[in-house]
């Protein structure tokens, strides 16, 4: 003290200037520690204190049905949680006054909102942990009633959620996704990375209130979401289809059907129905068999809607014409252990080509496309698209079994002209009548249209060029002779039209059994319409109906499907007759 | 050279009495007080710099602040909206799904024609042969047997039908209310008609509505 009483100042501020001179030392001192040795740690502790970092996710693209309509999108649902150990009667803001609310009056309410039991609310709330699941995958209408009861213990995780708006219409051909998100099967697995996002991040400061510091972003990457799969396929046409296959499905009892309905001068798919189906909004609840695509994927022996294929053959290399004359008897040696025989028992027959395939003749048909060359027409089986998969290229398509004709024994060598010994998908069959309907020009079959991003730009798939099979003449005489079969056959009759111009065929199939053949039949009928100039194919098919045990099963459902596909597409009536041609002599 | 005469003798007018003495261009000039003027603009544009730019900052900063709440204010709106519209986009969904349309069309009745009649305008041709569409047609199908399970939304055909009954009761009551109107203003004519002879009929009023167009004197 002494040295500050008055007398001394030059002691006095001498003094003050040392003290004043530590202090600034020590102030640099600090300023250094914080600003130089310390800087990054200090950093890095305020970061992690306010710094917040988010996903910002992507949506999966939408599947889209020829017209636009949606058949798959993604949605947010939301998990109801709480945290009991900060359950407590709150107060809530009716109007201008405040209202008490209980706990278990929070229970009713939320009870009543999710549709389960007061008590069960209760005893997930109550407790002293700080997370209890009330209930998952809320939707969002239920969700926002919720929020509107204020309670300030309820939390929500938003999840999305893959849905199908249509339900199980194409349900075989979308697939599904699984609970995480990830693609399992159909569509969603093929197309999986046209649909597929990227997903953004975030990050920026936030004050204590929660909100984003202004100019804090640090980085951002926008979320870039999905582009949309653009199918070919006509749904309201195909809730048809797989209401009709379902129908016949369950009154014959058959293991499974399919009906294929293909623009003929596009090879556009416009309906893939199929019965079992599976809704994909609940894919577990459908049996495993039942949740793929049988139409892409099961091979079965054709039967005898692969005569077609054979007299196409037959009149394309020159060895017939429709009016090929031949004597079909009931049975046929056609080795010196093997016989073959038709359906039915008759007497020999004297048919035209036509008239074999109006009778559905085995021995008819092996007596005049059998005197084409093996070689030749196994080459021609290869050209109509046997034996290989399809430009579609679905998850696991089967090519179907064609083998080699070199290793084929004679009985094979011959029952292959109708339909036996080869197996075949249904979108193959459908494939080669589309060949036929489509002057001997096949089409790669079109499913997936493209990719369409953002910008609406559709990116289209690679298609393969078409494949000259048979000549214009060729597909227009075999055309000529399946319109007989609808106009005069036993079975074909019943697939007609009233005012249409049908040309088609039938296939009653054995399925193998074992070395044999089973009991059982794959029933199918493929025709075309309209026949002066064909537009579009179906191709019914039914597996092992127990009710009935020819195709006289499978016309109805395909007259069915017919009759609304014609009036759908505004086809009008035909105003001309089929040319005449000699069915036996 | 006489530019600079010129000159001179312009300055030598312009110039106080005092410097008149003065003949040679340069000259020693007093610090004169003005000097200090400058310098408490300076001063003045300084303080006033220290507090408006702060102001200005200030102010800034607290649009700034403003526009970070109202951003977030402006995205909760807009997950709101979100929801809103995938609440509704799924209502939509399920009330236009084949399962829905066709499950309340076979409810009201409806059946599907299968003879197609088509009418070719360019040559006014008939195709097909109209038949109307019976009962038998209706069970073709029968029941929805394509399940759908994200149809949380169905169509409530019996409200449908009591709105139809409703606007059906509604134009039977106008048609109604329009009959006996006409009916009493015919006898009306009918007893006026008597005295229509002598009587002087009055000039059309054009009414005006509230300084508009005038309404029709008819009404």
């Amino acid at each position: 003290m002494k040295g500050l009483l008055p007398g001394n100042p030059d002691r006095r501020f001498r003094r003050v200037r040392g003290l004043a001179i530590l202090a600034v030392v020590l102030i640099l001192w600090r300023l250094v520690v914080y600003q130089v040795v310390d800087a990054n740690q200090l950093k890095e502790d305020l970061q992690a204190k306010l710094s917040e970092t988010r996903t910002l996710p992507a949506m999966r693209g939408k599947i889209l049905d020829s017209k636009g309509r949606v058949l798959a999108k993604t949605v947010f649902e939301y998990d109801v949680n709480a945290a009991p150990d900060i359950v407590n009667p709150f107060v809530r803001l009716n109007g201008t006054t405040t209202v008490e609310v209980s706990i278990a009056q929070a229970a009713a309410e939320i009870a009543a909102i999710l549709n389960i039991p007061a008590k069960v609310v209760l005893a997930k709330i109550t407790g002293t942990s700080k997370y209890s699941n009330i209930m998952k995958k809320v939707d969002a209408e239920r969700y926002r009633r919720l929020q509107a009861l204020e309670i300030p213990w309820l939390f929500y995780d938003s999840l999305p959620r893959r849905i199908y708006p249509s339900g199980a219409v194409a349900g075989n051909l979308l697939g599904f996704v699984g609970v995480d998100g990830s693609a399992l099967a159909g569509i969603e697995r093929t197309m999986n990375s046209c649909l597929t996002g990227v997903d953004g991040k975030e990050s920026y400061e936030k004050g204590v209130d929660g909100i984003k510091i202004p100019a804090s972003v640090q980085t951002t990457q926008a979320a870039r979401d999905g582009s949309d799969v653009v199918l070919s396929i006509d749904s309201d046409l195909q809730y048809y289809a797989q209401q009709v296959m379902a129908k016949y499905v369950r009154d014959e009892r058959a293991d499974w059907g399919s009906a294929v309905v293909v623009e003929v001068k596009t090879g556009k798919i416009l309906a893939a129905a199929e019965a079992p189906t599976v809704d994909p909004n609940v894919f577990w609840k459908a049996k495993a068999e039942d949740r793929k695509s049988r139409i892409f994927q099961v091979t079965f022996e054709p039967g005898s809607t692969l005569k077609t294929v054979a007299a196409a053959t037959a009149v394309d290399s020159g060895y017939a014409t429709p009016s090929t004359k031949v004597r079909a008897p009931y049975r046929l040696k056609v080795t010196n252990q093997d016989w073959i025989q038709d359906s039915h028992v008759h007497p020999t027959e004297h048919l035209t080509l036509t008239g074999v395939l109006k009778e559905s003749s085995n021995t008819g048909i092996s007596l005049i496309a059998g005197q084409v060359p093996l070689a030749t027409r196994f080459a021609y089986l290869k050209r109509f698209g046997l034996g290989e998969r399809t430009a579609v290229n679905f998850e696991g398509e089967s090519g179907g079994i064609l083998g080699n004709y070199k290793s084929w024994d004679a009985l094979t060598a011959n029952n292959s002209m109708f339909g036996q010994g080869i197996s075949v998908t249904p979108i193959q069959t459908a494939f080669f009548y589309q060949t036929v309907a489509n002057q001997g020009l096949r089409l790669p079959p079109r499913l997936v249209m493209g990719c369409q991003g953002s910008d609406s730009k559709l990116v289209s798939t690679v298609v393969p060029q078409p494949t000259r099979v048979i000549s214009k003449q060729a597909a227009r005489s075999t055309v000529d002779m399946l319109e007989k079969v609808v106009e005069q056959g036993g079975i074909g009759r019943t697939a007609g039209v009233a005012g249409y111009r049908i040309a088609g065929k039938s296939g009653t199939a054995q399925i193998k059994d074992g070395d044999g053949y089973g009991s059982r039949y794959a029933i199918s009928f493929i025709g075309m319409a309209p026949a002066n100039d064909p537009e579009y194919v179906l191709a019914v098919t039914i597996y092992k109906p127990r009710t009935v045990s020819n195709s006289i099963g499978a016309t109805p459902p395909f007259k069915a499907i017919m009759e609304q596909l014609l009036r759908m597409y505004r086809v009008p009536p035909s105003t001309t007759k089929s040319i005449k041609i000699a069915t036996n002599w | 050279m006489s530019a600079n005469r010129a000159m001179r003798a312009a300055n030598a007018q312009r110039l106080p009495s005092r410097f008149e003495s003065i003949q040679v261009g340069l000259r020693s000039v007093p610090l004169s007080n003005r000097r200090s003027r400058p310098a408490s603009v300076i001063v003045v544009t300084l303080l006033i710099g220290f507090i408006v730019v702060p102001l200005l900052s200030l102010q800034l900063n607290i649009a700034t602040e403003q526009g970070v709440y109202e951003l977030a204010g402006l995205k909760a709106q807009k997950k709101d909206l979100a929801i809103t519209s995938q609440i509704l986009g799924q209502q939509l969904d399920s009330l236009s799904s084949d399962q829905n349309l066709s499950s309340a069309a076979t409810q009201l009745g409806m059946v599907s024609n299968t003879n197609p009649v088509f009418l070719r305008i360019a040559d006014q041709r008939i195709f097909g042969h109209p038949k109307a569409a019976t009962a038998a047609d209706a069970t073709h199908l029968g029941s929805n047997l394509v399940p759908n399970a994200a149809q949380n939304k169905h169509t409530r055909v019996a409200n449908l039908l009591a709105q139809e009954a409703a606007v059906k009761a509604q134009i039977i009551a106008t048609r109604k209310i329009a009959a006996l109107k006409l009916s009493t203003e015919t006898q009306l004519a009918q007893k006026s008609a008597g005295n229509l002879a002598n009587a002087k009929r009055p000039a059309p009023v054009a009414v005006k509505v509230a300084d508009g167009i005038p309404a029709s004197p008819t009404n």
